[in-house]
């Protein structure tokens, strides 16, 4: 009755008319199917040879007229001069083009005047702009993941930028699919300009949609479902084919067996999805220069001022009144000792009987795991972010408090230290696997704050809730236990849990910030830079057996000389001697204690005396730590050669599973093979493979989604599909040729695109003629372009355009849409309802709630690849151009300016209007018609004749109205 | 409830004389044409405009659907399910059946009895607790199946397994399922229509999409508050939107001509023509103020508590939107507190159950009472679901966990037997062992009613043919009537 998991994986069609294929014939099956037209490498065909008169421009025109001619039809007849200025500009940038450039356009008559203008468009940033958003499409591009809490995908905006950079500089298609599976293992591309390693930013690509909190541990499956969205976009995205139809059984039409599922469902559980810092140089290396001159200075008067102390600790700790609750715990701290030794002084034959108590049962139960007091002393563990790089210091180094009264925050001991400059350095730090067949008790020594995090990993968990923020200002043991991770009853036959610990800062934490009040969170918390941890040492033992204090800076107490002074002197003399090795740079692990438990007990002064040297050190250093960049870091991934085979998930069950496959590539495309490292995940392979020039479907299913975005349809007409129940091309032949020509020519998306919009084909006008539509309905052979209206985005630029309220920048944070209704409890708020002015692409895509106004035309939930958007024309979409808050907020900015045009008569304005809206000169009815709405409008609010030219409600209308024109929404 | 306003003031010209229209002017433009139309005229002008309808596989039983969302699952033990071996083992060590889907946050779990009391009501001698009182004076109507088996004791999964049959990956909703396959009654209204309480439930919007669907069959969502669809309160005021709605006739007819007739771009211009009607439509379907004081009591619009009356009032516009031919209809539950599932209750059990039952009570009677009054019932299936049910353990002695190894919903009207319970669950509440059903069965019951398929209504996506109830499913013949 109930089959877990095994949800909406069987053909029902395809079962029917083949039966179950059997994994005994599966080969013959299999064989059979990979005559399979995509499958076939792709060849560049002769050009045909075309009989007719017609004007072919290129090289498309040739197959296009062929195919024509053999139906008899003929092409229509070229487009009208400034439609296509204006179908280019929508086609290269998504903006409608001035009417300065359509006039320009329409006027030129050299023989070059298109390409000049092709190649002018092609330049735009906002080239980029409009193709990374075609192609977000595609990998399902949204800045959150849904399901219940709707968590932010980590900085994916960045991504989104990457991509309109890549765009920009033609960066080859080739380097962007290799970036987008394998970033993080091939050599990075750097963007100087940025600063960005620009190839770790691609694999957002694959971290896009919908991911559950949790982990495996809490309900199997959760990480499976994550990697069955992966397969299924790389696999739709990239090779046009529908991986994820295997996963609960061999492909029941195409040549995918359930085996390659689980080859690639290999790849991918082996690698660990992580945040990583994209920095490619370090940006701060003068900054902490000058830091750490101005600390030198603070220390150096901190310690003479703290040497010169030694008689005011005496008599502070004198003053201190004996503890009438006083524990039996032995002392650990000075405090501590002085309470104790009030009554009756702690006697050297007790302290000496603790401490070898101490060192015996430490030397017993300890086993050191890792070592971060020296540079390589934790082998297997990995760090990132730039207070990490920075943060491997001595025993003693100061931490300049970074506002308040006090001079220092505290003194660290040798270790590895993020906050060591600044607070908003980031840092992470990750151990390797641990054994999951046994539970493994193990203490780290850390401090941490500002909701800096640590979490046991289960499964490449994405939001693991097994995240605790730690806020623990001096170094303290905490035990942790890694092994435990239950599953859900029932999933018994399940492989071993792939477990790590990490230890992170707000921005490299995969799950911060987490849903809404998770871990006693505030929003306010949020936009907090800072955050900051460390460690000394970890060591492993028996539960129950921590490591113990082994006490030793308190022997010096109970020798001479120190054993003949009095308790508060014998305790001050001992802190000073550490201050005075301190000062000498000599101090150890135990001096730092000792130190930081006077600070804790304010028995040394650390305030900013008025106007003192030490106050303006302090000043400086905080001035100047606000010129740090922090680390820019995005959600992406990495490789820490723990590869590992996966089992076959029965029927697509998470919990019943049967053999092991070897990971790598579907077998028709090459299989699992050879890694250059064995233990890798082979994702690098498996980029290669798709990445490959002879690979017979990357360069297919490219071109033929740029042929889409050009010219409205592709030539296969399902993008995301070109196996059996996708659509066969319609020219098989051009599609090969375009893709040969692509990879020729280093598959560079501005050639091909220059290309297509060269041909005649392209350049036809939208008027059908009556006999082709007779014979070929659905305009497959291309006898005319496609009348189309804009896609959502464009809409609402070309408002931004024409309104003039268009902000051109490129890149940064998403603005959030504006919303009629938010929910705070899902970080569902509202933005300005102009969205800055910014374009659409940079209106803040949440998963839960996508942008309405851009949903209401079509922009496709960000859910699973889109490769081709509906085109829906429903009254949903009349009511948003009539009443939608941007609508009319655009038409009144528009309006506000043309009042100052300084026209001399409503006619000429009304005319300017028009022209800028559709880019071309308006026929005297239409500028009549519009005066008349303005005449109407104006007189329904009481304006006289006289003012009708400052009536700015009446230019409104006529604003708000030429915005609701279907030409304004459609291109020719 | 304040009348709707379709059309907003004329702003006067800065620094001009007073509109030249009249408030009465204006009132009488804005009335113009639908808007002046009696509601029950309206009705029957839809009913013969209404787009072709697909014709179902076989006669139907029900024409309609509205379903009841309990958000967040509530107690099976604490209102249909009674378990009077939970009252005596109340405090005992709990122990259970290892297959149990049931969430078990901390060890130490006891068993947990009812803090309701559970009577009998009406002829059929329904069991029903003190927990929905209204509720049971319609218990004649209820067919309670207390037999349901999820798949996993999560909110989001559940949730989108109620709502599109599937736990993780994104389906289709049923309501687009229904609209997909049906069509609609009514061409100037969508077919399926979420009457939301200004809180999405966890799944997201998800559980409303069309998906794969033709993107017309996903949710229109009706607010609660404020403003009931989104931009459909006009702009403009009514003689500015006829100002500008006849210059964009006259100019987008010659630019329809000069492209060859173009169909988009006749559509395009006819969806200005629906827009523009709608605007005072919908407003109109979803204004209640015209109904009877003693409608409006029976639903609870005369209640205190904001919550209680926009229940009310989502269940009121539910009936009337029923009336104006709406296929499927969904009204979900408010978020009171928190930023958790309304009925989630794993603390606070006595207060927050009590809660929302107190505001869905008496609406969801009303409605069922209304309904079979206006003889609407016959042919209009109401289901009363949760994604999951309640611990019958707790860990504490005020709240229950996640639970979704046997739990309840309800069914009344539409050809499905009133006064029946159905399936059970074991003596302690905890997995069903007699008749258990999955969601997949309810769909496609829910369908067959409709004269639908479940086997025949499909979908191809993705490479294949896609089904609401995918590969399981069975019609539960026990249940009609």
């Amino acid at each position: 009755m109930r089959e877990f998991g095994a949800s909406a994986i069987l053909m029902l069609v395809a079962a029917l008319q083949l039966g179950a294929a059997q994994a005994n014939d599966w080969e013959s099956v299999y064989r059979d199917r990979l005559k399979w037209w995509s499958l076939q490498p792709v060849s560049k065909p002769a050009l045909p040879k075309v009989k007719a008169a017609w004007p072919a421009r290129n090289e498309v025109d040739r197959f296009i007229h062929a195919a024509l001619e053999a139906k008899n039809l003929k092409p229509a007849a070229p487009a009208d001069r400034r439609a296509l200025a204006r179908r280019l500009s929508f086609a290269l940038t998504g903006l409608p083009p001035s009417i300065e450039l359509s006039d320009g356009f329409a006027l030129d008559t050299a023989p070059r005047a298109f390409e000049r203008l092709v190649q002018r468009l092609l330049d735009s940033p906002h080239f980029g702009e409009h193709w990374a958003r075609h192609w977000m499409d595609v990998v399902h591009y949204s800045d959150t993941h849904g399901y219940e809490w709707d968590a932010p995908a980590k900085n994916a905006w960045m991504y989104r930028d990457y991509l309109v950079r890549a765009f920009n500089t033609d960066v080859p298609f080739r380097q962007l699919v290799l970036e987008q599976i394998a970033g993080d293992l091939i050599e990075p591309r750097i963007d100087a300009r940025a600063g960005l390693n620009e190839s770790l930013i691609g694999l957002m690509a694959l971290r896009m949609g919908e991911r559950r909190h949790g982990d495996n541990g809490d309900a199997e499956g959760v990480t499976q479902e994550a990697m069955a969205d992966i397969i299924d976009t790389m696999g739709k995205g990239f090779l046009g084919t529908t991986l994820a139809c295997a996963q609960c059984h061999n492909h029941k039409l195409d040549a995918v067996a359930q085996r390659d599922y689980y080859a690639l469902t290999g790849v991918m559980m082996s690698t660990r999805w992580n945040v990583r810092t994209v920095d490619a140089a370090d940006a701060n290396l003068a900054v902490i220069a000058a830091l750490r001159h101005i600390k030198r200075g603070i220390r150096t008067e901190t310690a003479e001022r703290w040497l010169g102390a030694k008689e005011g600790v005496t008599e502070k700790i004198q003053a201190i009144p004996a503890d009438v609750n006083a524990t039996a715990a032995f002392p650990e701290t000075l405090v501590a000792l002085w309470k104790k030794s009030l009554k009756t002084p702690l006697a050297p034959e007790e302290f000496a009987r603790e401490r070898a108590r101490r060192v015996a049962e430490n030397k017993a139960n300890l086993k050191l795991l890792a070592d971060f007091t020296r540079e390589t002393g934790a082998p297997g563990w990995q760090w990132d972010g730039s207070g990490m790089h920075h943060g491997w210091v001595r025993d003693g180094e100061v931490v300049v408090a970074d506002e308040g009264t006090n001079v220092l925050a505290q003194i660290l001991p040798a270790g590895r230290w993020s906050h060591v400059w600044s607070q908003r350095l980031a840092g992470a730090l990750r151990s390797p696997l641990f054994d999951a067949n046994s539970t493994t008790t193990f203490s780290v020594e850390l401090a941490a704050g500002k909701h800096a995090a640590r979490s046991f990993i289960v499964d490449q968990a994405f939001h693991s809730e097994r995240m605790q923020f730690i806020s623990q200002l001096t170094p303290r043991w905490q035990t942790l236990t890694a092994g435990s991770f239950s599953s859900l009853e029932g999933s018994v036959d399940r492989a071993p849990r792939r477990v790590y610990l990490e230890l992170v800062t707000k921005s490299l934490n995969n799950y911060f910030p987490p849903r809404i009040g998770y871990g006693g969170l505030k929003e306010s918390d949020i936009a907090d830079e800072r955050s900051w941890f460390g460690l000394t040492q970890i060591h492993q033992h028996p539960a129950g057996k921590p490591p113990l204090d082994e006490l030793a800076r308190f022997a010096p107490l109970f020798d001479t000389p120190l054993a003949n002074e009095p308790w508060a002197a014998r305790l001050a003399s001992l802190l000073h001697a550490a201050l005075q090795r301190w000062s000498r740079g000599e101090c150890g692990a135990e001096d730092v204690r000792l130190i930081n438990d006077a600070l804790d007990a304010k028995l040394l002064p650390n305030d900013m005396p008025p106007r003192s040297e030490l106050a303006k050190l302090v000043a400086s250093y905080r001035d100047t730590e606000k010129q740090l960049r922090p680390d820019r870091t995005i959600g992406t991934a990495s490789d820490w050669l723990e590869g590992r085979d996966e089992r076959v998930g029965i029927r697509g069950s998470y919990t019943q599973l049967g053999a092991e496959v070897p990971r790598g590539n579907i077998a028709s495309l090459g299989g699992a093979v050879a890694r250059a490292q064995p233990a890798a995940s082979g994702r690098l392979e498996l980029a290669r493979s798709i990445a490959h020039d002879r690979n017979p479907l990357t360069a297919r299913v490219f071109v033929n989604r740029v042929w889409l975005h050009l010219f409205g349809e592709g030539l296969v007409r399902t993008p995301d599909d070109f196996g059996h129940l996708g659509q066969p091309p319609s020219h098989p032949e051009l599609l090969d040729y375009l893709a040969a020509r692509f990879v020729e020519e280093g598959w560079s998306l501005k050639k091909l695109v220059a290309m297509l919009v060269a041909s005649a084909t392209w350049q036809q006008s939208s008027l059908p003629n009556e006999a082709a539509l007779n014979v070929d309905a659905e305009n497959r052979l291309w006898h005319h372009m496609p009348l189309r209206r804009l896609e959502a985005e464009a809409i609402r630029d070309s408002m931004l355009r024409v309104s003039g309220r268009l902000d051109p920048r490129l890149h940064g944070a998403p603005t959030n849409p504006h919303r009629a209704a938010t929910d705070d409890s899902k970080r569902l708020h509202s933005g300005p309802i102009d969205g800055d002015g910014r374009r659409s692409l940079y209106t803040k895509m949440t998963l839960m709630e996508p942008p309405r106004f851009l949903a209401i035309f079509n922009q496709p939930i960000p859910k699973f690849a889109a490769g081709h958007r509906d085109v829906t024309n429903v009254p949903d979409q009349a009511l948003a151009m009539l009443n939608d808050p941007f609508v009319i907020a655009m038409a009144k900015h528009w309006s506000t300016r043309v009042l100052k045009d300084g026209a001399p008569t409503a006619e000429q304005r009304a005319s300017r209007m028009l022209a800028a809206a559709l880019a071309r000169p308006p026929a005297p009815e239409e500028i009549a018609r519009l005066v008349q709405l303005v005449q109407r409008s104006a007189s329904l609010r009481g304006a006289k004749v006289e003012t009708l030219l400052d009536c700015q409600p009446a230019w409104q209308d006529a604003a708000h109205a030429i915005f609701n024109l279907k030409e304004f929404i459609h291109v020719q | 409830m304040s009348s709707n306003t379709p059309h907003r003031a004329i702003t006067p010209c800065p620094g001009c004389e007073a509109p030249a229209l009249s408030r009465r002017d204006f009132l009488n433009r804005a009335h113009m044409g639908f808007g002046a139309v009696a509601f029950a005229g309206l009705a029957s002008q839809w009913a013969t405009a209404a787009t072709p309808q697909r014709p179902p596989h076989f006669a139907p039983r029900a024409k309609r659907v509205i379903f009841l969302f309990m958000d967040g699952g509530v107690s099976h033990v604490d209102s249909f399910d009674p378990k009077p071996a939970l009252d005596k083992q109340h405090g005992q060590p709990a122990k259970w059946r290892p297959d149990a889907l049931s969430q078990a946050v901390s060890a130490n779990r006891k068993w947990l009895k009812s803090p309701w009391a559970f009577r009998q009501h009406g002829q059929s001698g329904l069991w029903v607790s003190d927990l929905f009182p209204n509720i049971a004076r319609v218990a004649d109507e209820l067919c309670v199946v207390r037999s349901l088996v999820g798949e996993t004791p999560l909110h989001g999964a559940q949730s989108l397994l109620l709502h599109t049959g599937r736990s993780a990956a994104a389906a289709p909703s049923i309501g687009s399922w229904i609209s997909y396959g049906l069509g609609t009654e009514n061409a100037q209204l969508p077919g399926y229509v979420v009457l939301n309480n200004d809180w999405i439930p966890n799944g997201g919007i998800q559980n409303f999409a069309s998906s794969f669907l033709p993107a017309t069959h996903q949710a229109a969502m009706v607010r609660a508050k404020g403003s009931p669809v989104d931009n459909i309160g006009a702009a403009d005021p009514a003689a500015v939107q006829q100002a500008k709605l006849d210059f964009l006739r006259a100019q987008d007819g010659a630019f329809a001509q000069a492209q060859g007739g173009s169909q988009p771009i006749e559509s395009a211009i006819a969806n200005y023509e629906t827009a523009a009607r709608m605007q005072s439509l919908v407003p109109q379907l979803c204004d209640v103020t015209g109904e009877s004081v003693e409608t409006l009591e029976m639903y609870g619009l005369d209640r205190a508590n904001d919550y209680d009356t926009l229940y009310a009032l989502q269940c009121l516009r539910a009936r009337r939107l029923i009336e104006a031919g709406v296929r499927f209809i969904e009204i979900t539950c408010p978020n009171t507190h928190g930023n958790n599932s309304p009925w989630d209750q794993h603390g606070q059990l006595k207060l927050r159950h009590a809660e929302n039952a107190r505001i869905t009570d008496q609406p969801i009677a009303a409605l069922i009472t209304d309904l079979k009054a206006r003889g609407l019932l016959d042919d209009t299936l109401v289901m009363w679901a949760g994604e999951m049910g309640r611990t019958p353990h707790s860990s504490g002695d005020d709240g229950r966990d996640h639970h979704v190894s046997g739990y309840t919903i309800w069914m009344a009207g539409g050809g499905i037997r009133g006064g029946m319970t159905f399936g059970n669950t074991d003596e302690m509440g905890m997995s069903a062992v007699e008749r258990p059903l999955d969601i997949h069965d309810i769909h496609a019951t829910i369908l067959h009613q409709l004269g639908v398929d479940h086997e025949r209504l499909t979908f191809r996506f993705g490479g294949r043919d896609m089904r609401l109830t995918d590969v399981h499913g069975n019609v539960v013949k026990e249940l009609l009537a």
